[in-house]
């Protein structure tokens, strides 16, 4: 005679497939500590900032001739 | 079956065995079961909780009850063993249920239980170590005192993928995992394999992040049991 209850439980597919994904439970959704990458990979952004900085600043300023 | 009654259930079962472990008697599956609301979700919480259930009698020689081994017939009766895993999860189930069945089988004098396959195909390539770690992880109830056999092989060969794997879970602060991954390092500093990380100073940074969960508390204490700290 059974010690825990007088019918067996009736289980589904569904039901051992949710007890397998319990089981192998998954890491936590949390991201990767970021990378670092090499200072090449920003090197065309930086390349542009850098000439459109030179072409809108001011001129260097001359002293005028006496 | 409600998959939140059964973690649930999972945890107040955990806790039962920790009590268990540090001297309250024993785990009482038969009463377990009887106070649980679910019959289905309590005896999925026997299946979850896996091979620890036994820890007790594992680790203090205590003998199993009839009463007991009968709940964990009846768990195997009512959520029946996938003959052959396909999916990953079927296949860490099939482990997880074949270390099972061999402690019960053990500690009732039973017949042994044959091994699902070959263990590279649940653990993966270790060359892809972060992803190998969490499949070893979501096989912590294999690692046990005195454990043996073809995953624990597999996991003890590979002590450097077992390190990255558990710095990297705590790195990440995913203490679910990095408590299971210590586990797995304790077990294997207590076979004698070289470690390259600290087996005790581990299980103190991991003891003093991991909360309350009892399931959580168990792979520590069995880690602590298996470095022999206090």
């Amino acid at each position: 005679m059974s010690v825990y209850t007088p019918v067996r439980p009736v289980t589904t597919p569904a039901d051992l497939a949710q007890l397998s994904k319990l089981v192998a439970e998954p890491e936590s959704t949390l991201a990767d500590p970021p990378l670092s990458t090499p200072n090449a990979a920003g090197g065309g952004v930086g390349a542009l900032l850098l000439g459109l900085g030179l072409l809108l600043s001011p001129p260097t300023p001359k002293e005028p001739r006496r | 079956m409600d998959a939140s009654s059964c973690a649930r259930d999972a945890a107040a079962l955990a806790d039962r065995v920790l009590g268990a472990l540090r001297g309250s008697g024993g785990v009482g599956l038969a009463d377990f079961l009887a106070s649980r609301a679910d019959p289905t979700a309590g005896l999925g919480a026997v299946r979850l909780v896996g091979a620890d259930i036994f820890l007790p009698h594992v680790v203090l020689n205590r003998p199993l009850t009839a009463q007991d081994a009968e709940v964990v017939a009846a768990s195997f009766e009512v959520f029946p063993q996938a003959t052959e895993p396909v999916a990953p999860e079927q296949r860490v189930m099939a482990w997880h249920d074949w270390s099972t069945a061999r402690l019960l089988a053990t500690l009732t004098g039973d017949a042994a239980v044959a091994a699902p396959d070959d263990p590279a195909a649940v653990l993966g390539s270790v060359e892809k170590w972060a992803r190998w770690s969490v499949a070893v992880a979501q096989l912590s109830s294999l690692a046990h005192p005195g454990a043996t056999g073809p995953v624990v092989d597999a996991v003890a060969a590979q002590p450097q993928a077992l390190c990255r794997g558990v710095l990297r879970a705590a790195l990440r602060r995913d203490f679910v995992i990095a408590s299971r991954l210590t586990r797995w390092v304790a077990l294997t500093h207590a076979m004698g394999v070289r470690l390259p990380v600290n087996p005790v100073v581990l299980v103190d940074h991991v003891a003093l992040r991991v909360g309350s969960e009892p399931r959580q508390l168990l792979d520590l204490a069995v880690a602590r049991h298996l470095v022999g700290a206090p």
